[in-house]
């Protein structure tokens, strides 16, 4: 029975354990401080090892690469909600380094990518920026964001570093930056297709936006708004909700009020995911629309059977479009055990033209040097089309429209 | 009229979980004095419990709450027995170490279950219900429906068990309680370990609704925190008052400024307390900490 009194001992014997306790306590806070970081902070490299460094057994004869390593960072989310676009990005990039230093690498070297984790933070991005730079790449992949790449478009154009992104917002390349290149299209491009299949294909005119204010969502709106603006429709509803908002019953009661034809949505993979989830259970099934976020695995995921029949815009819309795309995916498979989707696509194929570029440099292997050789590329056919690098570092400018099916991602027609 | 109900509606399913998540706070802080950051932590712990069993085991939902509740509570036992030396002595370095705790949780979460996340099937399909022209999603029903449940069987123990009036006896005057024999270390134990198994099954229930991350427990946790103090830090009643009517002030700023939400919510909440301090419903003399 605890009386409440203590002795003397019994108090020292309590402080004793007190400061052993506060003492194990010190110490889970910098276990915790020194695994893996969870937002606000910046973080570290999370991997830093030449990849595909040694050919596999009985593999090509070209020998392999060897002398200094041509060093390319990778910085993207690898942690929270947007971690799944740094993780495809990487693994693409893992398969392509892998393939190339199996094959004696670029100029003879051997290619080593280190990742960084930005956290789909604009501040962490920055500092993992630095970071990477500070590490002597010539080449990153950077980042899968729009709002970090905005970011950190002006410390690589100081550095005089060349970075892909696979970011998608229009104001990436307005920045005046001769180092920042895209992998894939930017958002007037997926937002013309779409627009072309909503109001010619398909005829709507009521349509309702909800878009995010992140850097993503927010080029969508614009891209899609200057695109219905052209053809003299005004959306129904122009909702915005916070990045990271996950309920939506204010902008759902708002399209079950307003009954649109259709819904177009510029959030990334898991808020368009709920918003689908949401939808569907008010009971709205009229057709969501929107740019790739919504014909990916990781939508079909969130968004369970609300994810049928979700029509999206994307330059990669599945797997088996032709031999080139089918290899791709079969390699990729090899190395992943999955299937690859329009993200590692698109971290593939500016792997490929980094390579190319970096081929073309071999004297004299410097950022400046290889940014000089990328924007020469014109015609190379890439899994997502055709590439041709624009002065403001753009280099694709069509995309399809795909459409959801029991999870799988087809042609619309 | 029936818009403003259909957001008023939708407040309160969100208010549901921010009350449940309230509720575990004031039940810690009126029986041990300890406001317990590891809150979120443990909800979000609750919520991935939910999720493998969900959707891995294929259990039924209500065993899933049921087993969220008494893993995450089992957790929540081991806390109190962890911090108790802390007890006796500076309580702020009880409250530092939940806060320590709750990092420890995340970080858990992430090396466990990766940084990816996972998401839900809603255990309920069936087209909504429709009451005069509001829409309940029949998962709403459910969620409002186990916050109900779970506050009239806390509130039941409470008052109709043995143990339950020793808790509330050492909520009340902790010395006199000593006195007539109430085992206090047990009474904070069971405190934490039930204030925790609230929490987790708010995370089971949430887990259908949002997507499940390490880092869901800190976005709901807080808002859950909030709530408890807009209802009164330490009074129950308070809680599912205050959750309901923060999840209301979130649900109804989303209609005017849906890119400023919680910002929004916050503000008001810091108003409420400037006339209110002690919150709706809390009493305005606070003896603990």
């Amino acid at each position: 029975m605890d009386t409440g009194t203590r002795s003397h001992s019994a108090t020292v014997r309590r402080w004793r354990s007190s400061r052993a306790l506060i003492a194990g306590v010190a110490v889970a806070f910098a276990v915790a401080a020194c695994g893996p970081s969870t937002g606000g902070s910046p973080s570290a490299a999370v991997s830093s090892a030449p990849v595909g460094s040694v050919a596999p057994a009985g593999s090509a004869s070209a020998a392999p690469p060897s002398g200094e390593a041509i060093k390319v960072a990778q910085i993207a989310a690898h942690s929270g909600q947007l971690a799944q676009l740094g993780d495809w990005d990487k693994e693409a990039l893992d398969l392509a380094f892998k393939e190339k230093n199996d094959a004696g690498g670029v100029c003879g070297r051997p290619l080593e990518l280190t990742v960084f984790d930005d956290q789909g933070d604009p501040t962490v991005g920055v500092n993992v920026t630095r970071q990477a730079l500070d590490t002597g790449i010539v080449a990153a992949f950077a980042t899968t964001e729009s709002a970090v790449t905005l970011a950190a478009v002006p410390l690589f154009a100081e550095a005089k570093v060349p970075h892909f992104t696979a970011g998608q917002s229009d104001a990436i390349t307005k920045e005046g930056s001769a180092y920042v290149f895209r992998d894939g299209p930017p958002a007037a491009a997926f937002n013309k297709t779409l627009a072309d299949y909503a109001l010619k294909t398909k005829g709507w005119t009521k349509i309702a936006m909800v878009t995010n204010t992140g850097g993503y969502g927010d080029s969508e709106r614009k891209a899609f708004t200057a695109q219905l603006t052209a053809a003299n429709v005004q959306p129904v509803l122009d909702a915005t909700v916070a990045p990271e908002a996950q309920e939506f019953t204010a902008q759902i009661n708002d399209i079950k009020r307003l009954a649109p034809e259709a819904v177009y949505t510029g959030m990334e993979e898991v808020q368009n995911g709920l918003f689908a989830k949401q939808l569907r259970e008010f009971g709205i099934t009229v057709p969501m629309i929107g740019g790739p976020p919504g014909g990916t695995p990781q939508f079909v995921e969130v968004a369970g059977a609300a994810a049928d029949g979700s029509i999206f815009a994307s330059p990669y819309i599945t797997n088996d479009a032709n031999d080139q795309t089918r290899a791709f995916a079969a390699a990729f498979k090899a190395m992943h055990n999955k299937d690859p989707e329009f993200h590692g696509a698109k971290g593939y194929d500016g792997a490929q033209l980094l390579f190319k570029a970096i081929e073309a440099t071999c004297a004299n292997v410097t950022g400046e040097t290889i940014a000089a050789e990328l924007h020469k590329i014109s015609g190379h056919q890439g899994l997502q089309g055709m590439f041709t690098v624009q002065e403001n570092g753009e280099t694709l400018d069509k995309t399809q429209v795909g459409i959801l099916e029991n999870g799988v991602a087809k042609l619309a027609e | 009229m029936s818009a403003w109900l259909q957001v008023v509606y939708g407040g309160l399913t969100i208010g549901a979980i921010y009350a449940l998540v309230a509720l575990g706070f004031s039940l810690i802080y009126r029986t041990i004095g300890l406001v317990n950051f590891a809150q979120g932590g443990l909800l979000m712990l609750g919520a991935y419990v939910g999720a493998i069993l969900l959707s891995e085991a294929g259990i039924p939902f209500p065993f899933a709450i049921l087993a969220a509740f008494v893993v995450v509570g089992a957790l929540g036992l081991a806390m109190e027995r962890l911090l108790r030396p802390l007890e006796r002595g500076d309580l702020m370095m009880m409250v530092l170490a939940t806060l320590g705790l709750d990092i420890v949780f995340t970080n858990s979460a992430i090396v466990l279950f990766g940084s990816e996340g996972m998401s839900v099937a809603v255990p309920v399909v069936g087209a909504p219900i429709e009451i005069a022209g509001v829409t309940m999603t029949r998962y709403s029903l459910v969620v409002i429906g186990s916050m109900v449940v779970i506050a009239f069987g806390l509130n039941t123990f409470l008052n109709r068990t043995k143990t339950g009036l020793g808790m509330r006896a050492i909520a009340i005057n902790r010395d006199i309680a000593l006195v007539f024999g109430v085992n206090a270390n047990r009474m904070n134990n069971l405190a934490l370990g039930i204030g925790a198994g609230i929490a987790a099954a708010g995370g089971v229930l949430i887990a259908p609704i949002l997507y499940v991350t390490p880092q869901l427990g800190a976005s709901v946790g807080i808002s859950g925190f909030a709530a408890a103090i807009l209802g009164g830090l330490g009074n129950l009643p308070g809680a599912i008052v205050g959750g309901l009517a923060f999840g209301v002030f979130q649900s109804v700023v989303s209609v005017f400024l849906p890119a400023y939400v919680n910002a929004i919510a916050f503000v008001i909440f810091v108003l409420v307390l400037l006339v209110r301090p002690w919150g709706i419903l809390g009493e305005r003399n606070v003896e603990k900490l």
